[in-house]
């Protein structure tokens, strides 16, 4: 019983820090989504931005550390693409993560609760002998 | 010993909340409060945004209009924007300015995320702020509609919490004239 009881904080330990890798996982994921947001805002801008110019003679610019840089607009475009695609790429893994770890802790959880109900059916008896 | 307590999230799922220990309910009670303010702070921090866009409008508007652009929408009304030249107060900080002359009000250049900025017209500008507020717009009706879903729910949970703390302390008193 003793070893059952070392057993349950051994997995109660594990289980509470994959739930807490699991929290990072997820607030990356919630970063991602808004950096992909973002771009795909920037996106569909330079999409726009390219209706509008048809002489052509207006820039983008990328802002570095204090000063505006005039971009090319293919560059600006593809940069915004790699980025979208890197992102996109990043989410999928980091969703098959969380999957990976749901399902790992929720057989956990089933786990500690088996042994649970195991130590309390095996202290059950001796606690009412204590009590009468 | 606590360790199975849920992480709440884990079980939107239909649980029949009487049938949920005191301690639980008032987990899942300030799991949904916790919810709800984070909500509130987006939904303020959007509405901030919004005013900023809109802001940007006016000015765009109101201090870089030229006349024969004026040829869209409600703006007809605007005949003529500062010409070249005008002198005008430069802020280096919101409390220190200096004069400088305005140059140019053929473009103006349109912060469009992630560090990009581009070139546009006034009017042009003026329909990208007009679009990023109806975005926002949007995301504020569908932000809505989650925070009043919470509350629903908060104020259920709550319900079932007093109904239990009430019968929980009738039956004490019932059975042995105040308990704990």
């Amino acid at each position: 019983m003793a070893d059952d009881n070392s057993h349950l904080t051994a997995l109660t330990t594990t289980y509470s820090n994959q739930q807490s890798t699991l929290q990072t996982l997820i607030s990356a994921r919630q970063k991602l989504e808004s950096q992909f947001s973002e771009n795909e805002a920037v996106r569909r801008e330079f999409d726009i931005l390219d209706k509008e110019n048809e002489g052509g003679e207006r820039g983008i610019y990328k802002m570095v550390g204090p000063v505006l840089v005039k971009q090319d607009k293919t560059e600006a475009v593809e940069a915004v693409r790699g980025r979208l695609g890197w992102i996109g790429g990043e989410m999928k893994r980091v969703e098959r993560e969380i999957a990976d770890k749901e399902a790992e802790s929720e057989k956990m959880k089933m786990e500690i609760y088996q042994l649970q109900s195991r130590l309390q059916q095996q202290q059950g008896p001796q606690a009412q002998v204590q009590e009468s | 010993m606590a360790a199975n307590l849920p992480k709440g999230q884990a079980q939107p799922q239909t649980i029949d909340l009487g049938s949920l220990p005191l301690q639980q309910l008032n987990q899942v009670k300030n799991q949904l409060t916790q919810e709800l303010q984070h909500l509130t702070t987006s939904f303020q921090q959007l509405k901030t945004a919004q005013a900023k866009f809109r802001d940007c409008i006016t000015s765009v508007r109101d201090g870089l209009s030229r006349g024969e652009e004026w040829t869209r929408g409600q703006m007809e009304t605007l005949t003529l924007g500062p010409p070249i030249g005008t002198p005008i107060l430069v802020p280096l900080t919101p409390s220190l300015y200096v004069p400088g002359q305005l140059a140019s009000t053929e473009t103006v250049l349109v912060d469009i995320g992630t560090g990009f900025y581009g070139e546009k017209t006034p009017p042009a500008a003026q329909d990208f702020y007009r679009r990023k507020v109806e975005e926002l717009t949007k995301n504020l009706g569908d932000l809505e509609k989650i925070v009043q879903g919470k509350q629903q729910n908060l104020g259920v949970v709550e319900d079932v919490l007093r109904r239990k703390v009430m019968e929980e302390n009738s039956r004490a008193g019932a059975s042995d004239g105040g308990g704990g």
